[in-house]
């Protein structure tokens, strides 16, 4: 006898079945016949494919009574989705070089020396994007295969800024081995030297001047040393002051979270654990740079006290500070994350102004937290939006801006100065400074965004106090932010 | 201290299975049938309800047969020192590891069985085993093409080749991925 797969109830194939199996088995089970065909293209499928193939660990970026509205239309916006950048192009970091002959003439004015890109110009080199992060001098792009690229010519800044990174210089990776196509400024990352193949990543998340990315089989890669070309360093985690074989973490990654200057992830039993120095690579071992023992080198990681228990929803690292919410929607902040116990950071406090606020607007938990830098932004389940900010009693007292309350906001990116929203309909709102006018929020030329009141000068920077639509054409799928660049992706109907 | 009472599970086809109850309680059921039967494990009765402690609690399962039940129990007796977390069935994560050794062996049985086991977990209320059951199909899906699908489960292909061509194009976002 077969098994017979068309007498289980519908339930157990669209709840149960379909959540065992890899995006494209599901496809393929669509295609078999009518039934399944008919079984499968409910809400629930359409939901568990999107986060399956586009989103972080899971993490679902889109709430589910958009898959009602929306069915598949969603996943196959994202599937056919673009990537658009604007602002700042120092190192080319927005993934395209913009020579003096470019189709993109109307999308940039002159102001002074630099061009200031106002206008999102399209990144077609690179297609199937599961997700984007923003990083200070460049965006770390992972796709739905696994591969993670990067923008730009210099994702460090080449600031030589101080960490995280490798204690001394890694004497066993060479200094450059990149090679852009064309007009193209987009690299891929590289990990393995021998012919077994390039590792497939599941997660990136970007600091100021590095990125760290994991992989499947559960290896955080690391890029953080100003020395260091397109090539990642794996690491092992060991507990700062312990040894011996206890001080090895060996348990699963859940999340992982590069602050300002420090790398961070969550483990499984564990809790959040930050790093900011690593061993040196010396040498290479089947194919992948190790120190001088021939293993991975070891990052020394404090661990975050009382965040062990499997309770931490999601959480941030900014330039100070460390922001984590829990999963009952309680908002904690840990300070001087710089300045570690033996072992261990200090325990987080509650923010109890921020929940004071949306206790009294209606909500009762936060359900998404972002930030970087010295912002950070929440959002609540009834849809209020608060932001904390270094300047605004450091992060104690939220800042509201009245625009962004219940919008169906869905999520929020902060660059340093700036701010990128998105709305559950898919409208992009920018908003903040930007700095020696560097394009960033995308709303147009200086002089028509200063006529129109919509912003004004601040000396070298121009400023837009409000949250304001920018006129996208197609949807806006997804946002990233950080230093002076943006990074959008927009789906259409094809 | 009384005696604990005991639970007799009938079956469809009229066997009777005396059980301890924490292998009882794995099925989310029966764990709320007797929690409006019992008092919470570890706790005395009410003594005025002693004369009723003899009587055993019988639960019929009118969807479940003999021979199906007995390797539920199995399970259910494997497992019953085990604590699965609540959430277990929300996390992802677990779903997508690879099934475990145990239950793998376990499930090595016809498919008429398998069928049979993954609806009655389904029907009991046993989250991990109907994941483990699942797992097993996965396997049989995975990495095949929709024709391969078809010859493994037998599944007829109705769909008329003008509507397979719409449907494959509808779908042409989702190939070479």
């Amino acid at each position: 006898m077969t098994f017979p797969l068309l007498d289980l109830p519908d339930d157990i194939i669209s709840f149960h079945l379909v959540d065992c199996l890899d995006s494209k088995d599901i496809i393929n089970l669509f295609l078999t016949c009518k039934q399944l065909y008919q079984i499968l293209n409910s809400p629930v499928v359409w939901h568990s494919l999107y986060i399956k193939t586009f989103s972080d660990l899971g993490t679902d970026d889109y709430s589910f009574d958009s898959f009602y509205r929306w069915g598949p239309r969603v996943y196959k916006l994202r599937a056919n989705s673009r990537l658009l950048t604007f602002g700042s192009n120092v190192f080319a970091r927005l993934g395209e070089q913009i020579g003096p002959v470019s189709s993109y003439s109307g999308h940039y004015e002159r102001v002074g020396l630099q061009k200031r890109i106002f206008k999102p110009i399209t990144i077609d080199s690179i297609r199937n994007i599961a997700d984007i992060s923003a990083g200070g001098f460049s965006f770390q792009i992972l796709t739905t295969n696994g591969e993670l690229y990067y923008t730009g010519h210099m994702w460090h800044g080449g600031m030589r800024l101080d960490c995280p990174g490798p204690e001394s210089r890694d004497d066993a990776i060479p200094l450059s081995n990149v090679h852009n196509r064309g007009s193209s400024a987009i690299s891929r990352v590289e990990t393995d030297q021998s012919n077994q193949g390039q590792t497939h990543f599941i997660s990136v998340s970007s600091g100021r001047g590095h990125f760290i990315a994991l992989d499947k089989s559960g290896i955080i890669w690391t890029w953080d040393s100003s020395f260091q070309s397109n090539q990642g360093v794996p690491l092992r985690l060991i507990r700062n002051g312990s040894v011996g074989a206890n001080a090895v973490i060996n348990r699963r990654i859940t999340k992982i979270r590069a602050g300002w200057t420090l790398s961070s992830c969550l483990i499984d039993g564990v809790g959040i654990v930050i790093w900011s120095r690593r061993q040196n690579c010396t040498q290479w071992k089947n194919g992948r740079p190790v120190n001088s023992d021939g293993e991975y080198p070891a990052a020394f990681v404090s661990i975050v006290p009382k965040t062990a228990d499997g309770n931490i929803a999601d959480y941030v690292v900014l330039q100070d500070v460390l922001i984590y919410m829990t999963q009952k929607g309680r908002l904690f902040k840990v300070d001087n994350i710089t300045e570690t116990l033996p072992g261990h950071t200090n325990p987080g406090t509650r923010l109890n102004r921020f929940e004071s606020y949306i206790k009294a607007h209606g909500s009762s938990k936060f359900v998404r937290l972002s930030g970087s830098f010295r912002t950070f932004t929440v959002i609540s389940n009834n849809d209020n939006v608060l932001i904390g900010k270094s300047s605004c009693d450091h992060y104690n007292t939220p800042q509201i801006v009245h625009e962004l309350q219940h919008k169906s906001i869905s999520t929020i990116s902060a660059g340093d100065y700036h701010f990128l929203a998105l709305s559950r309909a898919g409208k992009l709102y920018t908003w903040g400074r930007e700095s020696r006018f560097n394009g960033c929020l995308g709303l147009g030329k200086v002089s028509d965004i200063v006529n129109a009141r919509i912003g004004h000068i601040d000396q070298q920077d121009l400023i837009v106090d409000k949250p304001t639509l920018n006129n996208i054409d197609g949807t806006v799928l997804a946002v990233a932010a950080a230093g002076w660049q943006s990074a959008i992706l927009v789906g259409k109907d094809y | 201290m009384s005696k604990e009472r005991q639970i007799v599970i009938i079956t469809s086809d009229g066997d009777r299975f005396t059980v301890e109850r924490k292998v009882a309680e794995k099925s989310i059921l029966i764990k709320n049938m007797l929690k409006n039967l019992l008092p919470p494990e570890g706790e005395e009765p009410d003594s005025d309800e002693d004369n009723e402690d003899n009587e055993p609690i019988e639960i019929p399962t009118q969807n479940v047969r003999s021979a199906v039940m007995k390797n539920i129990l199995e399970w259910c007796e494997h497992y019953k020192d085990y604590n699965f977390p609540d959430d277990e069935q929300d996390d992802d994560s677990k779903k997508s590891a690879p099934i475990d050794p145990w239950d793998s062996n376990f499930l090595n049985v016809d498919q008429e069985m398998l069928y049979e086991i993954i609806l009655a977990a389904n029907y009991l209320n046993i989250k991990p085993l109907l994941n483990a059951g699942c797992k097993v199909v996965a396997e049989m899906i995975r990495g095949k093409s929709p024709e391969e699908i078809r010859k493994t489960f037998n599944i007829v292909n109705d769909f008329t080749p003008e509507e397979e061509a719409a449907i494959r194009r509808e779908n042409e976002w989702a190939e070479d991925r």
